[in-house]
């Protein structure tokens, strides 16, 4: 079992390595997005191999759902701005939508140089050299799993992982959750982007399709996050499984929806950093430390926290796919 | 019988591996597109033979996690490459009436 096991590891080592570097060194942008697709879900089984499940879980949702299709949501944007631009210069033929190298050869514009070769080996072969070095000299420890569990009863949850997110290492999540609002920040700073539009579907498939599908993700995404508390999953799975159920409705749709209005948009999408801090802030003011809970509260305010962290990752993830502010909110 | 299932397990990942000629070869982005569908159900097969052989029920909620939203990017390929091109620019689509659907909607 043990041989088999081993067997399994390398052969899914061999495809990760393979995978990664066919995706990288494809000149055919889609043959890229569809390899990427494909090595997320390997490096969810190696994941899955690491006996990180939390992680895997996280994998699954981001890697196999959500960043496929940005990726090809992007290109297809990526496509239509360069044949606008292309169309603005006389002298240029129009590429071929096509023709697998004309999307590259536009976006490297002038085109890649030989002369990188050797600064780029030569780059990677220092990092690399560092990266051995640092693993070769490694402390004997046994890790700080024994100190988590020794500590478990104290947590107010059943699962270590949770434990270390939402109560011990507390800070670090919230700044986590703190850096997903400044990414969307970021990307509304760039000002606002059309919608993708709304196109019928021929066929009952892709409505049948979302009719199926959306309810049983918003279930499975409260289940993966009711589960964090004692099993693998929680706030980021949760609302990284939440959001892809909006981004197939973003998608799917086949009329324009209403659009979010601004002030609960916004609300619901600060709801996780701005609790997260008010709980952390009474804990200060409480005598517990910054982000400490009394022991007795531990439990019902990391659900809480939960909760409102999954409903932010979630708006938060819809509003990066759509990318740009809502329309109609300048005020 | 864990042996067994890890052994198929390994097997499935080989048929990855070997169904990444289709994505790599094409010819169409269709048949690339298919490929990684298929590898996402192979992935929760994968998932939920380990599951088994490895005993950690845990792998189940990946593999479900898995077979819902490997749907999204299919989704997502589906509306940019399966539907018909609406007339304008792709920046002032906003009119679906235009796109006709272009098999009959028998059902609804």
């Amino acid at each position: 079992m043990n041989a088999l096991l081993v067997l399994f590891d390398l052969v899914l080592l061999a495809g990760i390595v393979g995978v990664a570097w066919r995706c990288l060194a494809s000149t055919d942008l889609f043959r890229a997005v569809v390899l990427f697709i494909t090595f997320g879900l390997l490096l969810a089984l190696a994941w899955v191999r690491l006996e990180a499940p939390d992680i895997a879980l996280a994998e699954a949702a981001i890697g196999a759902g959500i960043t496929g299709a940005l990726l090809l949501v992007t290109l297809e944007r990526l496509r239509s701005i360069m044949a606008e631009r292309r169309s603005g210069r006389p002298h240029t033929p129009p590429p071929d939508p096509a023709g697998p190298h004309a999307l590259l050869r536009a976006l490297h514009d002038p085109p890649p140089e030989r002369r990188t070769f050797i600064p780029a080996l030569t780059f990677a072969l220092v990092v690399g050299g560092l990266l051995a070095t640092a693993l070769w000299h490694q402390p004997q420890s046994v890790g700080l799993e024994p100190v988590v569990d020794a500590h478990m009863d104290v947590s107010g949850v059943d699962h270590p992982v949770t434990a270390v997110l939402l109560n011990f290492r507390a800070y670090d999540t919230f700044l986590e959750l703190a850096i997903v609002l400044i990414a969307l920040l970021g990307a509304w700073s760039l000002g606002r982007h059309d919608l993708i539009p709304a196109r019928p579907a021929p066929g009952p498939i892709l409505p049948g399709t979302l009719r199926l599908l959306v309810p049983v993700a918003i279930v499975t995404g409260v289940y993966v996050l009711w589960a964090g508390s004692h099993a693998p999953g929680g706030a980021f799975q949760a609302g990284a499984i939440l959001g892809a159920a909006g981004i197939l409705l973003v998608l799917a749709r086949p009329h324009q929806l209403p659009m979010a209005p601004g002030v609960p948009l916004r609300l619901g999408i600060t709801a996780g950093v701005a609790l997260f801090l008010l709980v952390g802030v009474y804990g200060l003011a409480a005598g517990h430390g910054f982000l400490g809970y009394a022991e007795a509260w531990a439990y019902p305010l990391i659900i809480l926290i939960e909760v409102a962290a999954t409903l932010s990752i979630a708006l938060t993830l819809v509003a990066l796919f759509v990318a740009g502010r809502p329309a109609g909110d300048d005020a | 019988m864990s042996l067994f299932y890890l052994f198929a397990a390994l097997f499935l990942l080989g048929t990855i591996l070997l169904g990444l000629v289709r994505v790599l070869r094409g010819p169409g982005s269709g048949d690339r597109m298919l490929a990684a569908q298929l590898f996402g159900t192979t992935g929760v097969t994968i998932l939920l033979l380990l599951s088994l052989a490895l005993e950690e029920s845990a792998l189940v909620d990946v593999a479900l996690v898995f077979a819902l939203l490997a749907v999204v990017a299919a989704v997502a390929f589906v509306r940019q490459h399966g539907l018909p091109e609406p007339p304008d620019t792709p920046t002032h689509r906003q009119q679906p009436e235009s796109a006709k659907p272009k098999e009959p909607n028998d059902d609804r």
